[in-house]
């Protein structure tokens, strides 16, 4: 019995290596080099408005072996848009719009993943979720490419002793503001209704 | 030799400077059709993750406010300076 064992040990422990390969992983997206952004762009008549936003945090659980199990919740910190004009900045910033004093964060919520083509370490999917804007939650579906970039954290933080995933996030999409509350109707000649955001993020999975 | 200070023409003269010197800054910084900027992007690319990210810096773009108020105050004081002729020409 206890040959048995014995023999059956080696193949329990890649059970086991197996497994733990192939849990889900949680990746952090607070970046600390700064590159994670949202860059949103408004083309109404009279002016064409382009900005970003780096303030992003949030975690997702994705497992490469079932991509279509990924959760997560990613968070934009509202203070961190800003565009090119400062009073524009101020009045993106500024209760009639944002209001970012009241409503500090936007952000989405991953429920389910549909339509999971994977191509080598990229999976495209079509993500259910819940994004928030403003205090007000919307159910949406935002198509969005995973890259599972495995052991990549070392060289991204430049210390190859830091073991670790990364998995980058890409997205576009559009949203209209006036679904948000955001002064529905007003203002469309200078501030258009739909709002195009292109969203670039990468989140570390540290190994122990 | 005698120069005569002549109020008309001084107009003309700062109404023309105005008028290039508006549409001059707003061409050399760009030729932007919004409105000022007081920061630009650059656009980086991170090499491992391959995200272009942008890089905000201190930077002046000038607006279509710059041209198109040098323009509306240079018709402004070319009017004045027709003012200043007629009162000379009754004086």
């Amino acid at each position: 019995m206890k040959i048995q064992l014995l023999a059956r040990l080696p193949l329990l422990l890649a059970a086991l290596g197996l497994s733990a390969q192939a849990a889900p992983l949680t990746f952090d997206f607070k970046d600390p080099k700064g590159v994670n952004n949202v860059q949103f762009s408004l083309d109404a008549p009279l002016e064409s408005i382009t900005g970003t936003g780096t303030g992003i945090s949030g975690s997702v659980t994705f497992d490469p072996a079932q991509p279509a199990a990924t959760k997560g919740k990613i968070i934009l910190d509202t203070k961190s848009l800003t565009v090119g004009n400062p009073m524009m900045a101020d009045h993106l910033r500024g209760g009639n719009w944002l209001d970012v004093a009241n409503h500090p964060a936007i952000t989405f919520e991953a429920v389910s993943l549909t339509n999971v083509p994977t191509q080598g370490n990229v999976v495209n999917a079509e993500v259910a979720g819940k994004l928030t804007v403003k205090g007000v939650t919307k159910d949406m579906k935002v198509p969005v490419s995973f890259t599972h970039l495995p052991d990549k954290l070392g060289a991204r933080v430049n210390d190859p002793k830091v073991k670790g995933d990364l998995l980058v996030l890409r997205a576009n999409f559009t949203i209209n503001r006036a679904d948000f509350g955001i002064q529905p109707g007003k203002n469309t000649d200078k501030v258009a209704e739909t709002i195009q955001l292109s969203l670039s993020i990468a989140g570390a999975a540290p190994k122990a | 030799m005698c120069f005569r200070f002549n109020l008309a023409n001084s107009l003309r003269g700062v109404a023309l400077a105005l008028l290039v010197g508006g549409l001059g800054l707003w061409l050399a910084t760009g030729a932007h059709l919004g409105f000022t900027q007081t920061s630009v992007v650059t656009m980086k690319r991170d090499e491992i993750t391959g995200i272009d990210y942008p890089e905000r810096r201190a930077g002046f773009v000038a607006g279509i406010e710059f041209p198109l108020g040098s323009a509306g105050a240079a018709i402004i004081i070319s009017l004045l300076s027709l003012a200043a002729d007629r009162r000379n020409s009754a004086a």
